[in-house]
């Protein structure tokens, strides 16, 4: 049974998405409850995770003192412990959502389906491209030809966006394969939403942040220096154009992307 | 949209099928259109794989929708040639009914009840 608390935080966010002429179902009161659920289990993995970190290099000695190098690398694992921790709370979220729809008499489903393009969109596929496709592009390109102190640098960034683009991939497939929980025309609109917000959360531009740790440590007016600061204006550019995009356009269901 | 009522006297496999094949028909799944993978439409529905694969299946047979191996299920460039066929075959029964000299409100009973 819905609370009036939970049926209030639900109009808020129906009109929050522009879907104000929207009632708030018991389907999605529940769905947004469990996703608060997941997010405090997101944000308590998120901290265990980090303050585990900081209790291991604060017990092992052997741990090299802080360089420009390791610095990228603790902050870039630092990023994928944080995107470990949202899968955590989007596995409990899915659990939480599976629980919910046995109940239901009818469920609804999209008949024709949904690439990666219709769920994200043109501006964050484009936006997503350039800020991951990007930083691989300029890491390989300071790993192969810059000159040795700024090298280890530029290998390091490569990495660093590698592993952070591997585990936003695993993430976004994640969430284009989960079922779609919904009972009538609304509340399979209001999913496709979620899923669109999930698919965004999942490709969270980190490796902008990255960019500018290597910045402050490559040599200046060096060329990787430019080549990097390059890139992040480009692709925070690119992503804010995404999302100022995305505030201004009404929702919409996936049958109508197509 | 395809909704599934899971209280209705008619089969899961035939929900899906008939809503599928009724928007093909319409124009609403435009030729070419990707269907979603028998997995993925049976988790959606909560349905078993083999009850979505049956409404493939027959989707298949009359030529609605093609199966293109590891790509997918897509809606059918035959679909139009279906109606064109559907039509010569009423053509067909309409010039039986005017030899057997049935009225128009027979025949037409006869028609619905053959569509079931």
């Amino acid at each position: 049974m819905a609370t009036d608390r939970g049926v209030a935080r639900a109009r808020k966010w129906l009109r929050g998405n522009r879907l104000g002429d929207v009632e708030p179902s018991e389907l999605l009161v529940a769905r947004l409850e469990a996703r608060r659920r997941g997010n405090r289990v997101h944000v308590a993995a998120a901290l265990g995770l980090i303050m585990a970190m900081a209790v291991w290099r604060g017990i092992d000695p052997s741990v090299p003192e802080e360089n420009t190098v390791s610095g990228i690398g603790l902050s870039a694992f630092l990023y994928a412990m944080v995107i470990v921790a949202l899968c955590l709370g989007w596995w409990y979220q899915v659990r939480a959502e599976r629980r919910l729809l046995p109940p239901t008499r009818v469920r609804t489903a999209h008949p024709a389906a949904a690439s990666v393009l219709d769920v994200l969109g043109p501006a964050h596929l484009v936006a997503g491209t350039v800020v991951f496709g990007g930083g691989l592009l300029v890491g390989a390109a300071g790993a192969l030809l810059a000159p040795p102190p700024d090298r280890a640098l530029a290998l390091t960034f490569l990495v660093a966006v590698a592993v952070l683009a591997a585990v936003g991939c695993v993430a976004l497939v994640t969430v284009l394969r989960r079922p779609t929980v919904a009972e009538d025309a609304e509340s399979i609109l209001v999913d496709d939403v979620l899923r669109a917000q999930d698919a965004r959360s999942a490709m969270v531009p980190l490796p902008i942040l990255v960019a500018l740790a290597t910045a402050s440590g490559a040599t200046p007016r060096s060329w990787v220096l430019w080549a990097v600061l390059a890139y992040t204006a480009v692709a925070a550019a690119c992503w804010l154009f995404a999302e100022l995009l995305a505030g201004l356009r009404a929702p919409r269901g996936l049958a109508a992307a197509k | 949209m395809i909704t599934l009522d899971t209280a209705s006297l008619v089969p899961p496999y035939e929900q899906v099928r008939a809503q599928i094949a009724e928007q093909i028909n319409d124009g609403t799944l435009a030729v070419g259109t990707r269907l979603p993978t028998v997995r993925r439409l049976a988790a959606d529905l909560g349905l078993a794989v083999n009850t979505v694969a049956r409404a493939y299946r027959e989707l298949e047979d009359a030529d609605l929708v093609d199966t293109r191996g590891r790509a997918g299920t897509f809606v059918s460039t035959t679909g139009d040639r279906s109606r064109t066929a559907a039509a010569n075959a009423a053509q067909e029964y309409a010039a039986v009914v005017r030899k057997l000299g049935l009225a128009r409100g027979e025949a037409l009973r006869i028609v619905t009840a053959a569509l079931g």
